[in-house]
């Protein structure tokens, strides 16, 4: 699903924020990404969201050297990605109802199966009452839930997680988590970047740990 | 549930709230100048028809000619001209008619018969294409020495012209004006982009392509610029009324026909509408180039 052979990435012209990442991971496996602020969580996130390109190495997704692939198939590619942002990045001017439709619209769905999977999706993750509601009068908590809906509400091969649980209290971060094993049971690859320890003790999945740029350790569970 | 709400509020952004005011401003323009020169076009037309219609004989009075005489040399050369092949109608102008014409110059008490004018014969061609000018002309000038063709050449030539330099006026100036439109659709789009980087980020990373992004933008640009040239052409419209009545209530022997035609009018309305895709054509191009910049 995920390949990075010996990875280095770097903004611009400023020093490498990633050096030789190596790793794979299966389909339908379940990851934890954690490690200290700036020890590069959210790059490694930014190079499987096709966000950015390595500066060297290679990177594999869907068995497509992404390294390499033409600008013209990324749209593709980003179809089977859902990502939740750090910052949520939802369209300020859209309602709730519209900016988990999205993705939907973009990948060219009809509006009566939009209309019916956003209300469900929306409701299940309690905003029911706010499907018309736009992000600036929503509580972070609530963003960060419309954020998620718009990740999952087109069946992604691969779920991409930055701090979702940055924003909500621990009963509706598991109550997120439990969403998420769900989806990974129906067999999307999840991969989680926090460092919300209590987080990842409470779930048995394997962890991996960067710092200052680096793939330090891949632990298959808190616990180990 | 409402419709879908734009993924793009291109017109809530203030550089973009200007741009239906100035595609109407050029549409305005663009609409006057158009109508000028095909107004132009028409009245050079029947200028030329008016004129290629027929020609002008002068018989000058030869120095010491009794009147008897000169009406003699008039009859000659109105007899050779009505033997001649595709000749049509032949018409003497009375002498108090080429004195009334000469009014503005000699004044009104001119006696006609006391000046040396020349007798003028107006004639109309049945056929031209059977005229043979050159033989013509040598068999009036043998009917009465010292007599003056004239063709219309010289002044054809001169409207055709003016009419020739008018209306590569006319397409400068509007070419130009569209320039000028372009310019400013393509300052508002990358502007627009600019402003709207985030949603556009947003955007490919859940999978639009780059023609899913343009295409926001161009149906926007095409409503707008629709409003600016809808409002340019009623504005044009009235205007070109308001000048069709000034000219009606002008001496109508003085004014040439200044209606256009069926297809002209057809032309006329498709300025608004190149306007509108001109304006769609340049925000998409603009956007996709833009965008290709993108990662």
């Amino acid at each position: 699903m995920v390949r990075f052979e010996n990875v280095g990435m770097r903004y611009g012209a400023g020093p490498e924020v990633l050096s030789d990442v190596t790793f794979a991971l299966k389909p339908g496996s379940f990851h934890f990404v954690t490690g200290p602020s700036g020890a590069g969580k959210s790059s490694l996130l930014k190079l499987m969201y096709l966000a950015h390109r390595p500066s060297r190495g290679f990177v594999t997704l869907f068995d497509r050297d992404v390294t390499r692939v033409p600008r013209g198939d990324l749209p593709e590619l980003r179809r089977r990605i859902g990502v939740v942002f750090q910052d949520f990045r939802l369209v300020q001017h859209l309602s709730a109802f519209d900016n988990v439709a999205l993705p939907m619209r973009v990948a060219g769905s009809r509006e009566e199966v939009i209309r019916k999977h956003v209300t469900e999706l929306l409701t299940w993750v309690g905003l029911k009452d706010h499907l018309h509601a736009r992000p600036p009068t929503l509580s972070g908590g609530q963003q960060q839930r419309v954020a998620i809906a718009r990740a999952v509400i087109a069946h992604p091969k691969l779920l991409l997680a930055d701090e979702p649980t940055g924003n909500v209290d621990d009963t509706i971060a598991v109550r997120l988590l439990y969403l998420f094993e769900e989806l990974n049971r129906m067999g999307t690859t999840v991969v989680i970047a926090t460092h919300n320890r209590s987080i990842i003790s409470r779930f048995s999945h394997p962890i991996m740990r960067l710092r200052e740029g680096g793939l330090v350790e891949i632990k298959q569970s808190a616990a180990e | 549930m409402s419709r879908p709400q734009s993924l793009l509020p291109l017109s809530r952004e203030p550089s973009t709230r200007l741009l239906p005011w100035i595609i109407g401003v050029m549409v305005y323009l663009a609409v006057l100048i158009f109508a000028a020169a095909l107004l132009l076009a028409n009245i050079a037309a029947n200028w030329d028809r008016e004129m290629s219609a027929g020609f002008t004989v002068q018989i000058p009075p030869a120095a010491g000619d009794a009147p008897e005489a000169l009406e003699a040399r008039v009859a000659a050369v109105v007899k050779t001209l009505k033997e001649a092949a595709g000749v049509g109608e032949v018409a003497v102008v009375s002498p108090e008619v080429t004195a009334l014409a000469l009014e503005p110059w000699l004044g009104p008490n001119i006696e006609a018969h006391d000046l040396p004018l020349p007798r003028v014969v107006e004639v109309h061609f049945a056929d031209r294409a059977t005229v043979d000018m050159a033989a013509l002309i040598a068999k009036l000038e043998e009917a009465a020495p010292g007599t003056v063709v004239d063709n219309h050449e010289f002044w054809r030539n001169q409207i055709v012209s003016l009419v020739g330099g008018l209306e590569t006026l006319a397409t400068v100036a509007i070419a130009l004006i569209g320039f000028t439109a372009m310019a400013a659709v393509i300052f508002t789009t990358r502007s627009s982009v600019a402003i709207q980087r985030d949603v556009i980020e947003v955007l490919h990373l859940i999978g639009a392509t780059d023609d899913y992004v343009a295409h926001e933008f161009q149906r926007q640009a095409f409503w707008i610029s629709l409003s600016g040239s809808a409002s340019g052409t009623v504005l044009a419209v009235a205007t070109l009324y308001l000048l069709g009545q000034l000219a009606g209530n002008l001496d109508t022997a003085l004014m040439p026909d200044l209606s256009l035609g069926a297809w002209q009018s057809v032309l006329l309305w498709a300025v608004p509408l190149l306007a509108c895709l001109i304006a769609t054509m340049t925000a998409r191009r603009t956007v996709l180039a833009a965008l290709r910049r993108m990662p």
